[in-house]
């Protein structure tokens, strides 16, 4: 355990926040989805991506030859769960403001929604972040001379 | 190479594939929701998606294509003209309900006291499609200035402050979302805070409490305890502050401050009025307004003044204690045991797995409290103690004036061959000052013993038509008399025995019993039923009548049966017979062990439920239903099966554009349609029945359709004057008025035109309305609204006309009748039985047919019948979100089995707004085939989801749905060419549609975002080999020598 810390950069901690936030959301929006009132808005392929995303940076980080793949993974299924959920909820910006873009507007949001779609950007700016730095302290050679998410 | 070169190509390689990858994945998504409302988006960005072109090869001369024209100059000048007529609706609509001790007219230069928030922030339009800009509305101090009077300025400065509006403000009702309902208002200590200041109530004068309700589009209002008004739950009540401020008035009028306590309502929705009489609060005169619209005021202030003699009556019943109205006991929408949407659906905030049942039957409103008050008197139908005046405050068209009329000389004559009856009456003026008056006739049908067994109900009396006076002079004046004639349909005396055997083996029809029938000319429903009870009831019987009726103005005609004559429509001549079984939950096949009891005059105290009791709390008396397995498969969407129908002619040679078609001379199954159907390709077809988004979409040559604006709302037109101005044929842009930017005056609520019970003047205001959409290019009014108060807590009671079909029948024919006279045509909304607002999308209504055929389907029978026939001549629908029973409206197939082929309609039925699936679960259950097939032709929204025309998929192999797309879009193409959208068409003209400069925006960004994601992540896998190639190298040397 101490090796598997010790050799990770500090671009596995920021990708590692990402899996925590994106655990977060994963809780808000499912939540948002069944008792939060939103199910007309709730998108389950977006909680889907969002699941494989998590589990994909876990179980890939277990593996050292698959372990500096683990941030790009996670990244990819986080972003295209993030893009579903915007497809699924739009309409509700729509709604929402039918009266205009007004703080009353913002006030009456459901705060479910709210709080989800702001974990859910908070999670896809850090792991977009993350992805693009190094993961692992000691470059080593894999296959397709990945290194530690240091391109040679 | 360098390692270093290759090191920094490598990491810029990465940051662009990075980049260029989110890019490719935002473009992606934004296009599809992107192009999934295009229809929206292109009049949002004032851009447009065809041109014209004159071709001149035709010989016609400038102007002449002008087919709809307006007599004034500017909108300045339609506005001033709108504004004079939504004055002359409220003065003529306003009811005074109260007026001791003659506290109205109040003298000129009298001094006025506003009390409450809404004096200053009046509640002018509801919320949703009816939502209206308020600028340059008339305040109510500026209205009652402009009679004379003066204004207490220090109370009226207070409340109107931005600060008091902000802290004490009605909340918004009844949106979409975060459901309120705060009524909010100042408290007393704050209005008066006696150590700082006399601005409250100081200046004596009278003093006028405006009490205000609003509410919106997607909920309905709340009435039992636990409901969210901040107050007590019920919405329709006064709130707490409320009731401490008008204590706080009588207190300060008892001191001799003010000489009088005015109630103003500004409020569409009818109030509980058990305040009225209340002695606590002393009120003097109770003045009921609705919605009056942006000149309103100055009609107010005229009443005030006597200018104008009060002539409205109120278009619903004045309940005294709301829980006494039987409706709520089935108003909630209910969940059935356990959900009957297909697993796998979500439904969303819709009403899929939810339900209401209309159990009240055909006794909504004053049937109900008129026909149980005869039952009372009668002792009949286990009425039991009914008690009327703790039931009713105001009964439905009642109305006061400032001067007194007398009826006489009434007679009915009947007109065996156009099976009408003529009623004359004589009103007198005899009082002092000069006065319009209204007459209601009413007519009450026998309940026989076949009724009784075959649950066919009658109401003690229903209103069938109704006349006003011309302001006749004070008594003694040379016109202080005039008599009013009012003809009505020998159909009107029938009524539908949903179990009645026809010949042809159809079950259900429209028939008339033997009796005896009962014409009576009165001022109110309750006046009705008393002069009638006058006539039939015995000595012992009259002393429980709560007033004494006028036999005089009673005719009673013994009539045969007669089974035959109203079994087929007057209009086509078409059969009448059963088409909702399906929505009566004790004929549905799938019902189960279900089952309905309806109100019944037979048995009341066996039949009638409440909602709550005294208190507000709810009695759950609702009709429970177990959802069945039957259910589950009916609220299915319905599956399309290929067929071998051979498909339509599309894409013959061209012989005529869309504006060859507009003359009144080639009717709507002339030869010339079939040939030019002929013209359309199926893409045409497919594109016109796509997309109804506020509009009919523009057809290139040879169709040469051009884009229509059909928009909101129910009220009259709310979009500015330049609405979609690239794609706007209207005045105000044609002619480039300085004042186009604005949006149109905001007309009264319909419960306030209707109250005004005068179709001539409603007819004026409606060619006014009509004036007003040919200035803002609207081709098309989402409006009027014609459902019904079914009770007074729906949501968008503003939209609608009244509880009463028949006057929202016939206020509503007359104003569509105006309306269309400018080309604008009119979709009557939302057909049908969208009452309530909460969860309305797939909302399962269950109701019998006689209800619906006889309360809540009329008033559409009465404005789309054609003018011939007496009726509105609407062209088109929208149709509701909700079920009858399990069947989408816009899927059951009504509107053409009934709108059409019994009503006479001749235009297109839009649904009411869609959502791309992808976008909004909440409108799953809308297909576009199986609505077409049910004759629902266009969706407010596109048929387009994800990118993919959901309609193209049926290009081969069904031929049933192809001749339905046919016929829809032959009615369509027949409204336009009927309608304003004309303007400006000759035949040498051609439509040539284009790609938006946004979509062409899109389409660049789109392909230049492909290009660069393509390129980066070549780069990026060539940047890869190249910085690993020893590696790689390596590695395939490894594998060389382990074959080796």
């Amino acid at each position: 355990m101490k090796d598997f810390f010790g050799s990770k950069a500090v671009g596995f901690y920021v990708s590692a926040a990402s899996v925590v936030l994106s655990l977060a959301t994963l809780l808000v929006y499912a939540l948002y989805g069944t008792v939060g009132g939103g199910a007309q808005y709730f998108s389950p392929t977006a909680l889907v991506l969002l699941i494989v995303s998590i589990l994909a940076f876990c179980g890939m980080c277990i593996f050292r030859v698959t372990a500096p793949w683990a941030s790009f993974v996670q990244a990819v299924f986080l972003f295209a769960s993030f893009l579903v959920c915007l497809y699924s909820c739009y309409m509700y910006f729509s709604e929402v403001f039918y009266g205009g873009i007004t703080e009353r507007a913002f006030e009456l949001m459901n705060k479910y929604f709210l709080f989800s779609l702001i974990l859910y950007l908070l999670s896809v700016i850090t792991s977009q972040v993350g992805a693009q730095m190094r993961q692992i302290k000691k470059p080593e050679t894999t296959i397709l001379g990945y290194a530690g998410n240091e391109w040679k | 190479m360098n390692q270093t070169v290759i090191k920094i190509l490598t990491v810029v390689s990465r940051v662009l594939f990075h980049v260029t990858a989110v890019l490719f994945g935002i473009v992606l998504v934004g296009g599809m929701i992107l192009m999934d409302n295009s229809e929206s988006i292109t009049p949002f960005l004032n851009d447009r998606s065809y041109i014209i072109v004159d071709m001149g090869d035709d010989d016609f001369e400038e102007g002449d294509d002008q087919y709809f024209t307006s007599d004034k100059s500017s909108v300045a000048e339609v506005k001033e003209y709108t504004g004079e007529l939504i004055k002359e609706i409220a003065a003529g609509g306003v009811a005074l309900l109260k007026n001791d001790n003659n506290v109205l007219p109040m003298a000129e230069g009298e001094t006025i006291s506003f009390f409450s928030v809404s004096s200053a922030d009046v509640v002018y339009a509801g919320g949703g499609s009816s939502g209206a800009n308020t600028s340059g509305v008339v305040s109510l101090r500026d209205g009652v200035k402009a009679a004379g009077f003066n204004v207490n300025e220090e109370l009226w400065s207070w409340y109107s402050s931005a600060s008091t509006i902000e802290k004490y403000g009605r909340g918004e009702a009844g949106n979409n979302f975060g459901l309120s309902f705060p009524v909010n208002d100042a408290n007393w200590s704050e209005i008066v805070p006696s150590a700082k200041s006399d601005r409250n109530a100081t200046k004596g004068g009278v003093a006028v409490f405006v009490l205000a309700r609003n509410g919106g589009e997607g909920a309905d209002l709340a009435y039992a305890a636990g409901g969210q008004d901040y107050s007590n739950g019920n919405y329709l009540e006064l709130s707490a502050k409320e009731k401490d401020v008008l204590t706080n008035l009588n207190a300060l009028k008892s001191q001799g401050v003010f000489s009088g306590i005015v109630v103003l309502i500004n409020s569409a929705y009818a109030l509980q009025c058990d305040f009225v009489e209340n002695a606590a609060y002393g009120i003097d005169s109770v003045l009921w307004a609705g919605n009056w619209g942006t000149t309103g005021s100055y009609a107010i202030g005229d009443v005030f003044a006597g200018k104008v003699n009060p002539s409205g009556r109120i278009t619903d019943t004045f309940w005294k204690y709301s829980y006494q109205n039987p409706v709520l006991a089935n108003f909630d929408v209910i969940d059935y045991d356990q959900p009957i949407a297909p697993a796998g659906v979500s439904v969303g905030t819709g009403g899929t797995n939810k339900y209401v049942v209309y159990q009240e039957g055909i006794y909504n409103g004053y049937r109900y409290t008129e026909t149980r008050y005869e039952d009372y008197v009668l002792n009949e139908g286990n009425a039991g103690n009914f008690n009327y005046s703790e039931t009713v405050s105001y009964p439905f068209g009642a109305g006061m004036s400032y001067t007194t009329f007398a009826y006489s000389d009434f007679n009915v004559d009947y007109n065996a061959r156009l099976d009408e009856y003529t009623a004359t009456v004589t009103v007198t003026n005899t009082g002092d000052v000069a006065g319009k008056e209204v007459v209601q006739l009413y007519l009450q049908k026998p309940y026989t013993d076949y009724d009784e067994q075959h649950g066919v109900e009658k109401a003690a009396v229903e209103l069938v038509g109704f006349a006003k006076t011309d302001t006749l002079d004070a008594k003694g004046g040379a016109n202080a008399s005039q008599t009013l004639e009012i003809v009505i349909d020998g159909e009107q005396f029938a009524s539908y025995d949903s179990t009645y055997e026809n010949a042809d083996g159809t079950t259900g029809t429209y028939t008339r019993e033997e009796g005896t029938y009962y014409l009576t000319a009165a001022k109110d429903a309750h006046d009705a039923v008393n002069n009638i009870l006058q006539v039939k009831a015995t000595g012992e019987q009259k002393a429980r009548m709560d007033q004494a009726g006028n036999a005089d103005m009673v005719k009673a005609y013994e009539l045969a049966a007669d089974y035959k004559t109203y079994a087929v429509s007057s209009v086509t001549g078409n059969a009448i017979y059963n088409k909702f079984s399906n929505a009566d939950l004790n004929l549905y096949g799938g019902k189960g062990g279900n089952s309905v009891e309806y109100v019944s005059r037979s048995d009341w105290n066996g039949t009638v439920v409440y909602g709550t009791n005294a208190n507000g709390e709810k009695l759950n008396n609702y009709v429970k239903i177990t959802a069945t397995q039957q259910m589950k498969n009916d609220v299915a969407i319905p599956t399309i099966k290929p067929d071998n129908i051979a498909y339509p002619l599309y894409d013959e040679a061209p012989m005529y554009s869309l504006v060859d078609l507009r003359l009144d001379e080639i009717p709507y199954d002339d030869e010339m349609w079939e040939i030019f159907l002929d013209q359309l390709s199926w893409e045409d077809t497919v594109s016109l029945l796509s997309a109804g988004q506020r509009k009919t979409v523009a057809l290139s040559d040879p169709v040469n359709k051009p884009e229509t604006i059909d928009h909101n709302g129910a009220n009259g037109p709310i979009q500015k004057y330049n609405y979609n101005e690239k794609n706007n044929n209207g005045l105000a842009v044609k002619n480039n008025d300085p004042d186009k930017n604005t949006t149109p005056n905001i007309y009264p609520c319909n419960g306030l035109v209707a109250a005004t019970f005068d179709t001539e003047l409603v007819n004026r205001f409606g060619k006014a309305m009509g004036e007003d959409c040919l200035w803002a290019g609207y081709n098309g009014l989402y409006g009027t609204g014609i459902n019904l108060h079914r009770s007074s807590y729906g949501g968008r009671a503003f939209e609608y006309y009244s509880e009463d079909p028949v006057l929202t029948g016939e206020i509503a024919a007359a104003e569509v009748r105006g309306i269309q006279s400018y080309g604008v045509y009119c979709y009557m909304k939302h057909c049908v039985l969208n009452e309530l607002e909460n969860n309305r999308e797939g909302l399962c209504v269950w109701v019998n047919e006689q209800t619906l055929r006889e309360i809540y389907l009329r008033a559409f029978e009465i404005v789309l019948k054609p003018v011939e026939n007496g009726g509105g001549g609407a062209y088109n629908v929208m149709t509701g979100f909700n079920r009858l029973g399990l069947e989408w409206n816009g899927e059951q197939g009504f509107c053409n089995t009934v709108l059409r082929d019994e009503f006479g309609m001749r235009g297109f039925a839009v649904t009411d707004w869609f959502d791309p699936e992808n976008a909004s679960p909440r409108t799953w259950y809308m297909k576009s085939y199986a609505a077409i097939l049910g004759g629902n032709d266009l969706p407010d929204g596109q048929y387009i989801d994800g990118g993919t025309n959901d309609l193209d998929q049926f290009r081969t192999g069904y031929g049933e749905l192809a001749w339905a797309m046919r016929e829809s879009a032959h009615r369509i193409l027949y409204t336009v060419a009927h309608s304003n959208a004309m303007n400006g068409y000759h035949s040498g003209m051609r439509v040539v549609t284009i790609t938006p400069n946004w979509v062409k925006t899109l389409n660049a960004v789109t392909v230049g975002v492909d290009v660069a994601f393509g390129v980066s992540a070549a780069f990026f896998v060539v940047m890869l080999v190249v910085g690993n190639f020893d590696t790689i190298r390596s590695g395939f040397s490894s594998f060389g020598s382990k074959n080796n």
